[in-house]
Formats: C-alpha cells, structure tokens, sequence
C-alpha cells in the first residue's frame, strides 16, 4: 500500500497518522485528521501490564541465579546466597533469599506462581545506557522514534478510552499515537468523573440545566467543525482533533469512582497502590495497558543489601497484582511483562556494586503465556548463549535473543501485528530470525 | 549513516535558496557567486552539507576518521551527526586542514586520492576519492570558497518555506507573547503601542513585560523544567542536603518560637536552597547580567533566609522578602554557577565508580544541547569486551567516554561524598584524579596544572567558549516558548517523509542558529532570545492561506500555535482572563498547582519522580478542563456581574436585567446589540479572536444564549426551574468584604446570569482558550 492510500485508510478509521519515525525525538507528526475517532466503548480485552524495574536489575540475583561460595568469595557472581541456596520450583531457578521481615520471599513466590510464569534469560540489549536499554526493552527498539509496546496496544484496542493508556513511569512515549495517562491523588477523581456538577456526589446541583448542558456539548461540536474546517496548519488541526477526541470517553470516568477501592494500600511497597488503580481503571472498562514502575535498581555500591530488597518489593507485587485480579474475576483477563534497562556485571566492583550489563531478563505471566517456562540460557558469568531461532536451543551458529523477538512475539498475542499502525514502526526481524517466545 | 541523494544534490539549488544564517566562523568578505545555478548563490555552509559533508566525509572518511576509528591519531577526526554543531565543527576542521598540502596540492585532496602533483601519496585508507569524480571536484571547490567566498555569505533568506503561512499580527502576536511571559493580557497601551507599527516595534513592549517580576517566575518555571531541583523543595528536602558541620545555621529556624513563624521560616529557608540554581538564572536574566554566569559566576544567589541557613554574610534591602535576591560568596568556595552549587549536584549525583559521569553527562545535556548518550546509540556487545580499562580502550565505550570523561574529571572536587561538598581532591585520601580514567579537561584541552583545586571554574571558561553553548540557551528558551524541543536532525533516509524531515530541520535550525548570534552578540543577554523567538513565524504562525499538498504538509508539521498549554501556565490564563484564580479560597493553591488536586492529572511535574510533562489531552485532561470551565464560568460570571460595569473584565456591556425579548415575545433591538457587542467582546478577550458583530460565531455565540435564556425564561414561567443561580457573589472573593446590595448576584429572576454561563463555558472548555 503506498502512503497516500495509508493515509487515506488511516484517516477513514479515525486514527490520529503519524509519521514520526523520521523525526528525531517524540513528535507528533500530523496530517490532516477531520474524523474523530469513534465514541468510547468500554474495553473487554486483557490489561497489559509492563512492569519497569528502573535502574538495571540483576537477574542473576532472580530468575537467573549464579551464586557463589559466600559472602567473602572475591569471585562470586552472587555473594548473597550460595550455590546450595539456588533451588527450582518446576523449571525455573532461583535463589532461596529474602529480606529481613521475610526470608524466604524469594521461595514463596516462586512456588506459588512457577507455573504461570515464563521466565526469558539471556536476552540482550545491545545497550549500557539507562534511556537506550529501557527503550529498548519496552518499544523493541533501540534507536529513538518508536512507541511503547503498551502505547500500541492502546492505540490500536482503545484509543478513544479515557485512561486508555495509564503510566506511573518506565518508557512511555507515545509518538503521539494515544493519549497517556498519568495518576494523581485519586481523592480529586471524584470532581474530575463529575465535571459538570458543584457536588460531585449530587446529581441535583449541576452546573448547567440538562437543557443548557446539551446546548453548550451541540455549541462545542459545531464549534470544533467550524474550526477543522478553517485551520489548515497540520499541528493546529491535530490538536483540535485530539482534544475533541480525548472528551468522548470523558464519561466513562465515571465508573472508575466505582471501583477504586476506599483506600489505597498503604504497605510501603508503590506497586501495589498502582497495581489497585491500574485494576480499578481496567475494571472500569476504560483502560487497556499501564506501565507499573518500581526504581532503585542502579546499584553501582552495596549491591546486595539494596538491590535484594528492591527484587523482593517486585515479587510481593506480582504477587499482589495477583491476589487482586483473582479476587476481582480477572485471573486469566492480564497479561504481565517485566523487565528492566539491562543487567548488572559479574561479580563486583570495588564497593560492593554491580555496574552496567547489556544481558538481562524478562519474567511473564498472563492470558496467552505458559508458564512453568525458562528459554534462553547464560553461561556462569552472565554471557549470553546463542540459540537457534527455530528450535530455541543453545546454538553457535544461532543469534542472540534481543527484544525485537519478544516484541514480535508480544505484538502478536495482543493482536496488533498486522494493524496499519505497525507499519510505521515495524520490528526489523527476517523470517529467518524469528522466535516463537510463547511456545 | 550513509545518505544517497542525488536528486537532492541536484535540487540543491533548484530548490529556493536556504541561505546560510550565520556565516559562524567564517569572517569572509563580499566576492562574486560560485557554483550557482539558475542565478541562485549558494552559501558556503550549504555547499559543504550537500556536496561535500553527504557524498564525501559522512560516507566515505567518517568510517575511520572519528574519535574511535582508526584514524583517530591523525589530525583529521570528524564530529558525528549526533553532537549539535557537528556541521560547523567540521567544516571549520577540513578548512583549518586546507592550510597543510603536499608538493603545492592540498593535504586533504592529496590523501584521499592517494596522489599529489609530484606523485603518490600515502594514505591508511587506501584511495577512496579518485581525482577524477564530482566528489573530488567538489571538495576542490569547497577550498577555494575558503579563500574566495561567494556574495551570499551570511545572507538571511529562508526562502519559500513560510509562503503559504498566514502569522499573527502585532497584536495577536503581543497577546500570545504577555500570557507566555508574565500570565496576563495585554495592556490598551501595549496594544497600542504595536498595533500597526510592524512586528519589530514589539521590541520596546516585550522589553517592559521582561521586567516584571512574573516574567522572573516564569524563567524559574523554565529552568526548573530543566534542573528539576523543586524536588527539593518541602519540609526540609533541601536544608537537610546541606553539610551540617560546614553550614551549622542550615536548621535556624528551629530556634524560633513562635510556631507560624518558624514553619514560615522553614519553608522560606528551605525553598531557598532548594531553589539556589534557579534563582541564579532569575538573578542574571533580572539584572540583564551575561547568562555565562550560569556556569561562570563566582558567587552564590541568596535570599535573606537562604544566607541565615548558609552563614553567607549578604546585605539585602528588607531581611523580611524572602524573594529579594543579592549575590554572595562562601568563604574558600570556588564558585562556578550551578555546577558547584550544592542543589545541583545532589539532583544530579555521582557515586564512586560512577566518578562524576552523569553529572558530565548532564553538562553536555544543559549547556552544550548535546545528549552524549546518542553517540553511543547503536547496538553494541558489551559481553564481548574484553579490553582492559574498556572505557579507555575500547572503541564500543570510548566513542562517549572520550568526551565524557575529561568533563567528569573536571568536577573532581565536588565527588567525595553525598552532600555535594566542595573538597579540593588534593585534600583526600584519593589525593589525584583516577589515573585509569582520561586526564581531566575539555575537548582536547586538558586541565592545565595548578588548576586543579578550581578545576570547575576552567571548565566553565572552556564551555563557554563552544559554539554550542549559545545554542542550547536558545533551546531552552525555544521549548519554554513553544512547548517543543527544537527538530533533531532526522538520521534515517531510508524512513519516508525524510526529505520533508530534512527541510523542516535544515530551516529551523537556521533560525535557531541565527538567534543564538544575535544572543551572542548582544552579550549573551537572554531576553533577546526571549525577543527573537517571538518574533519568529514560528511563534506567530497562525494558519496557512490554503490548502497544500501532502509533501508539504509535512515540511509544515512543526509550525502552528498548538500548545496545550501545562497547568501553570493554564492557570494564569485563568485569573488573567477571568480575574480569579481557580481555587476555592483565597488561601489555597491553584487547583492546578496542587499536587493533592489535579497536577499530575493535568500533565504537569513533580521534578522527582515525574519529569517530563504531558503534552496531548487524555480523558482525565479533558475532564479536568471541562471541570475548570464549568466551575469558572459559574464563580466568574456571578463576580463579574457584581462589579461596576466600568471594572468588568467578561461583561461591560451588558447586565442581568438585559433580556433578549420583551414580554410579548418581541425582541429588543438594544438589548440585542448590547448582547452582541458583548459576545464580541468575549471572543476578544477570552479567545483572542476578532470578529465583525455580524459574523457567523458572533451568531453561533448568540444562539446559545439566547436558547438557554429561552428554556430557562419558561422553566422559570413554568416553575421547573428556580431563581437561584448556581453561584453567588455577596462578598468581594479578594478582600472578603461585602458586596453594596444593589449590585449582589444572590438571584437570577431573568435566567441571563445562567445563561451567560453558559456562554462563558462554552469559551473557557474552547481550543484556542486551552491551547496557546
């Protein structure tokens, strides 16, 4: 399909075009869009969920785990646990670690949930550096210009919902694809769910009579008409458009109110407070994919004591996001994925730290995605091996497994690899190179 | 990256002339025109982009000839595409080379083509420019313009790019340029003073705004937006930074007695120091001082309670304005602006093996436009490094530890601990610089001996002096203005739109580079490029006369004046239009500003965890802004309605007994007017928009009164509806004192209240109110 008809296409399906990846940054690149997109309808699809550890985690204190002979072994990959203390709940390794309010967090997490969960190890980023590896990672790119995957997603499966894209943080650019969504104090989202009311919690005083109201909504359609039609700059009629887009799903705010709970968690770990919001939106109908977004982990001193901790706050919120989808029905209605900038170097430097690593790994769960599940393998110092594509066994003749195969991989299951938008950000990924992760 | 455009180069100068802006560097005179065709002058920098940087350099030197290449020894080493500059610095490098040659031909033609005119020439990289080609010829042309420049040097010509584009006039373009810089509306003398008179008279205008002190918070909005140090700023966040045996005053307050006064003092004191580097920029932009300071300064900004908590004996004019600004020093401090400022370096702190990198990095980033890590932006294999000391030796790490690492050096006396202490490093442990990192210094310049204790201070003197220095203040500025970064030239020729790309950039960054001289030349005085960036159609672009195709559209994508506008600056458009601020008391903070309220909802930062605003309305945005219309339009209609006509902002022509139709139904021709007039005068105030009173909007506006007056008039009739308004106004909202009866809004027996409401809703939740 040549442009002119993409564009065509795209303006007929109401989708805001842009071409950015030519654009060095994230711009929106706008052309003509007089078609609003269609109204709001709630989402019934699964949430996707994309867990940011911020910093570079170590997966070799996780899912990954090395060990070493103790704490005072000068080469010890891990001088947190031993290699006796790495045990396996079905495939997947890890250390028996924990923290000082509960020691064996590590085990109990992974006997609980081993078998929904796929771990992928050994995958590169190409990259040490923070903003490159975390693009990576989340966009299946490493250059500058693309979208995250959760923006996609939302653009294609919601992108007239009001919080259809909700981020607390990690990589979140949108290139101007979808709005995004940043959460405030969810005590002010009362007023915000009842604009047109004094008292959010009282139908009778409304600001405008039901008859003024309507008029005003008629006065500011035919308005944002009129002004498409005279405002020829390309940015201008983009802006008009997604103003007028964003405010037709403003309504359905409104069921959020209903299920965010009284009160939000106050244990101390800030995932589980996102994770009851991002819940709460989804329930709502009114949200399709959240970055969920936990820092602390560039720990280029005192490794152990800091980072260990950080991966026991991650854990305990897997597991509360969990506990909540089920208690809510949602169980098999999530799909989860987490990862981080990149890995952290074997052994240690000289205080205590772990520095920059382009190995890492991701851990999965959700709708789609077997568990009991570990592809990828490195060596006892962290290296990467190579894999056949095809087969996915260790190979010397293979490749590396590097984000754009799991992007290819994730696209597919959510269902937008073949949606027009893909094309301008498509995944370089030969045929020949490709993966199936979620076998 | 390797670019191929032979229909480009040869629409070179078919295409309308984009002339060269600065002549930077080049200092030549006048002489006649060189490789023209039809009749256009091509500038010297143009010539070098297309026909000797693209075919030449970028695609057949840049392999070897870069800092991590294989020629990285010789005299010829290229700056990549990702540093900003990188154009100048290497047409300056192949015009500094041109003065070496072999047996009569120059060095820089002799070795690519292995050949001079007495016999061969050696070169490491074997023959990659045959004498014979157009490449050759061309870079033998681009010597000569050296020695010989054509006439249209430093000519100002953007050529066609803004045809078709319609700009604001004086006064729409003074309107736009009062909310930017100080958050109110235009004075009728400042509209009169430029009304007609060409947009350069806006200058004198633009200048008084500049003194105000709401312009000031704006600049410390913008360099917040860049420092992020309001991170610090509650409860004691930033007093608490401070290095208690070197500043044993920083907690002062606590000795006060009385609680309202201490808690006063703290949060003064502590907002201070929190705001230490911003108020340095306020404090140079303020008194017209040379914005080099903001590295080079030799002294602190204080405010009287920030001088308590560092001891730093100031004088000020009233102790009790905690905004009063005055320089100061500590005793034995190298001051050096903001990179030795306490603040600063918290935000942007170092650890032992990260040895002052990041902060390097954000020196790059701040003050020279150049993000370090895009030079390392392609995929690597870390695990495969092997080398000893990789970011000395290894070409996968050098190509940003080179620059980076000198500059880290640098700042070796501010990396010993976590307080962002100044502690010359002779004084540690370390005593010396690690010597498994490159030797501390600047680009090839090292840190001279016997500078070392200072060694922050040299750097900044060596910033300062980088071409690109000048550029990333406007850049700033530019994003302060318009609510974008400037364009990054597009790297992919391969992705469609790149030639668009191309020219929206190549234009852009002429303006940009052609305001950074005139920044310069004015002696690096900010507000001119506050001045010249308004001016710029990209400020004023306002529409464009007609349709245009495609291709075009996309030169045009970045033009328009289409910010959605961050909360800070939305609220004071509020007050300034509607002369209340949206807050429920006077007390209280802007809803808007409010991190408890709808801050982060609307986009904005908290400068910790949340750094970068939203920019595109979402659901909850627009919710928010429908909130803020209905609610403003309800508090200010009733307020305003209780004003002296003669002091109304929304309403002056108009009152709440002026009904559209008398009681049998027919219409009141004055009335009518009145109600016009007013509705004109709305679209003027509130939207900046002028129409004839016979206008369609003026009528779209009017219906909408007049339907809800109507409905409201037979609900009333009908006793569906009430007289109450939805909001009152008894007492004045600023001072709290009564409102004389005879004017008090407590009812609305003819429903015009309510129906003004609506209209004023209708333009407060407009596109043109929400965006600027």
């Amino acid at each position: 399909m040549d442009r002119r008809n993409f564009l065509k296409l795209t303006s007929l399906a109401g989708l805001s075009v842009v071409t950015p990846t030519v654009f060095a940054g994230d711009r929106p690149g706008p052309l003509k869009n007089p078609n609003l997109p269609p109204l709001a309808e709630t989402y019934s699809g699964p949430l996707y969920i994309f867990l940011h550890a911020g910093g570079g985690w170590d997966p070799t204190s996780l899912c990954d785990p090395k060990g070493g002979n103790g704490p005072d072994d000068p080469d010890a990959m891990n001088r947190a646990f031993t290699y006796s203390q790495i045990e396996k709940a079905g495939n997947i390794s890890y250390p028996n670690i924990g923290t000082m309010d509960n020691p064996t967090a590590f085990r109990d997490f992974f006997q609980k949930h081993y078998q929904r969960l796929r771990v992928i190890n050994g995958l590169d980023m190409q990259s040490n550096g923070h903003d490159s590896g975390t693009r990576h990672c989340w966009s299946g790119r490493l250059a500058e210009g693309y979208p995250s995957l959760a923006a996609l997603i939302s653009a294609v499966h919601g992108a007239a919902l009001p919080m259809t894209y909700l981020s607390f943080g990690g990589y979140d650019f949108t290139q101007g694809i979808v709005a995004r969504t940043r959460s405030g104090n969810t005590q002010a989202l009362a007023r915000i769910a009842y604009p047109d009311r004094r008292n959010p919690e009282d139908e009778a005083t409304a600001f405008h009579s039901p008859v003024a109201a309507d008029l005003i909504l008629k006065a500011q359609e035919a308005r944002k008409e009129r002004l498409l039609a005279t405002e020829k700059l390309p940015r201008t009629q983009n802006a008009i458009s997604m103003l007028y887009a964003s405010r037709t799903g403003s309504n359905e705010l409104k069921k959020l109110q209903q299920y965010l709970p009284e009160m939000l968690d106050n244990s101390g770990n800030p995932l589980r407070r996102q994770i009851q919001v991002a819940v709460a939106a989804y329930r709502a109908g009114i949200t399709v994919s959240v970055n969920l977004d936990i820092g602390g982990f560039d720990t280029h001193g005192n490794h152990d004591a800091q980072h260990i901790p950080r991966l026991a706050q991650i854990l305990d919120g897997i597991d509360f996001l969990v506990t909540e989808t089920d208690m809510h029905g949602l169980s098999d209605r999530f799909v989860l994925l987490v990862g981080s900038d990149f890995g952290r170097t074997p052994g240690y430097n000289d205080t205590q730290g772990k520095d920059h690593w382009a190995i890492t790994s991701v851990m999965m769960m959700g709708k789609g995605i077997g568990g009991n599940k570990v592809i990828g393998e490195t060596d006892e110092r962290h290296n990467t091996f190579s894999v056949d594509p095809k087969t996915l066994q260790k190979s010397d003749s293979g490749i590396h497994i590097e984000p754009r195969h799991l992007h290819d991989n994730l696209r597919k299951l959510a269902g937008i690899e073949s949606h027009e938008l893909m094309t301008q950000f498509p995944l370089i990924l030969p045929e020949a190179d490709q993966m199936n992760l979620l076998a | 990256m390797k670019r191929s455009h032979p229909t480009r180069t040869s629409g070179l100068v078919t295409r309308a002339a984009l002339l060269a802006l600065t002549g930077a560097g080049m200092g030549l005179g006048l002489s006649a025109c060189s490789d023209n065709s039809d009749g256009e002058c091509v500038p010297t920098d143009v010539f070098f982009r297309e026909k000797v940087w693209a075919p030449t350099l970028a695609a057949k030197c840049q392999s070897c000839h870069v800092s991590t290449g294989a020629a990285k020894h010789t005299k010829f080493v290229l700056t990549p595409s990702q540093v900003p500059g990188y154009l100048e610095a290497n047409m300056k490098l192949v015009q500094d080379l041109a003065r070496y040659d072999v047996d009569g031909t120059p060095l820089i033609l002799a070795k690519p083509s292995q050949r001079s005119n007495n016999g061969p020439v050696e070169h490491g990289g074997g023959l990659v420019l045959d004498a014979g080609t157009q490449e050759y010829s061309d870079l033998a042309a681009l010597l000569d313009r050296f020695n010989n420049p054509v006439a249209c040097e430093g000519q100002v010509n953007l050529g066609n790019y803004f045809n078709e584009v319609e700009l604001l006039d004086e006064v729409g373009t003074l309107r736009k340029a009062t909310l930017a810089l100080a958050g109110r509306l235009p004075t009728p003398e400042e509209v009169e003073a430029v009304r007609g008179f060409g947009i350069a008279e806006l200058d004198p205008v633009l200048d008084g705004i500049m003194k105000e002190d709401e312009f000031i918070d704006r600049i410390g909005e913008i360099y917040n937006d860049v420092f992020l140090t309001d991170r610090y700023i509650g409860g004691n966040e930033a007093v608490a930074l401070l290095n208690p045996e070197k500043y044993p005053n920083a907690y002062w307050f606590e000795g006060l007695e009385d609680d309202q006064q201490r808690e006063e003092a703290r949060w003064y004191t502590n907002t201070s120091v929190a705001r230490e580097a911003i108020n340095l920029v306020k404090y140079i932009v303020q008194n017209d001082r040379d914005y080099r300071e903001i590295i080079t300064a030799d002294y602190m900004v204080f405010t009287p309670y920030s001088a308590i908590a560092y001891g730093a004996s100031v004088s000020f004019k009233d102790k009790t304005d905690w905004t009063e600004l005055q320089p100061g020093k500590l005793d034995g401090y190298p001051h050096a602006g903001v990179l030795t400022m306490p603040m600063w370096l918290n935000r942007f702190p170092t650890t032992p093996t990260n040895r002052n990198r990041h902060r390097a990095r954000m020196i790059f980033k701040f003050f020279l436009a150049t993000d370090i890590l895009r030079l390392g932006e392609r995929p690597i294999d870390p695990t495969s490094i092997k080398t000893v000391n990789p970011t000395m030796n290894n070409p996968n790490c050098t190509v940003c530890h080179v620059e980076l690492d000198p500059v880290a050096g640098a700042l070796q006396n501010f990396q010993a601990n976590d307080n962002g202490d100044y502690q010359p490093l002779a004084e540690t442990e370390q005593m010396t610089w690690y010597t498994d990192m490159r030797l501390p210094g600047f680009g090839d310049q090292t840190l001279p001996e016997g500078q070392e204790s200072a060694s922050e201070q040299w750097l900044a003197q060596q910033l300062i002096k980088d071409p690109r220095f000048a550029q990333a203040a406007v850049g700033i500025v530019w994003k302060g203005l318009l609510g974008t970064d400037p364009l990054g030239e597009p790297f992919d020729a391969a992705q469609p739109g790149y030639e668009e790309a191309l020219k929206a950039f190549e234009v852009q960054d002429r303006v940009i580079k052609g305001i950074a001289k005139k920044f310069e030349e004015s002696g690096y005085n900010l507000k001119v490029v506050f001045r010249e960036i308004i001016k710029t159609d990209y400020f004023r672009a306002k529409n464009l006369r007609q349709d245009v195709e495609e291709s075009r559209a996309l030169e045009l994508k970045d033009l328009g004046t289409a910010q959605y506008l961050p909360p800070e600056q939305l609220g004071r458009k509020i007050e300034a239009v509607t002369g209340y601020p949206w807050r429920y008391n006077l007390q209280d903070q802007d809803l808007l500003l409010n991190e408890n309220e709808y801050r982060i909802f609307y986009g904005g930062i908290d400068s910790d965890s949340i750094v970068t605003r939203i920019t595109e309305p979402n659901g909850i945005m627009a919710n928010i802004a429908l909130r803020m219309s209905n609610e403003m339009a309800c508090w200010a209609t009733a307020r305003d309605f209780a004003k002296d006509p003669s002091d109304r902002l929304l309403f002056p022509y108009v009152e709440t007994s002026f009904v559209p139709q008398d009681e049998n139904g027919f219409a009141v021709p004055a009335v009518d007017d009145a109600i016009r007039a007013n509705i004109q005068h709305l679209y003027d105030h509130v939207l900046g928009e002028h129409y004839d009173i016979g206008d369609p909007e003026i009528s779209e506006a009017y219906n909408l009164f007049f339907q809800i007056w109507e409905d409201g008039k037979k609900g009333l009739q009908a006793g569906t509806y009430t007289a109450d308004p939805p909001c009152r106004a008894e007492n004045d909202w600023w001072t709290g004192n009564p409102i004389p009866e005879e004017r008090r809004i407590t009812q609305d027996n003819d429903y015009t209240v309510r129906a003004w409401m609506g209209v004023l809703a209708y333009m407060l939740s407009d596109y043109r109110f929400l965006h600027e």
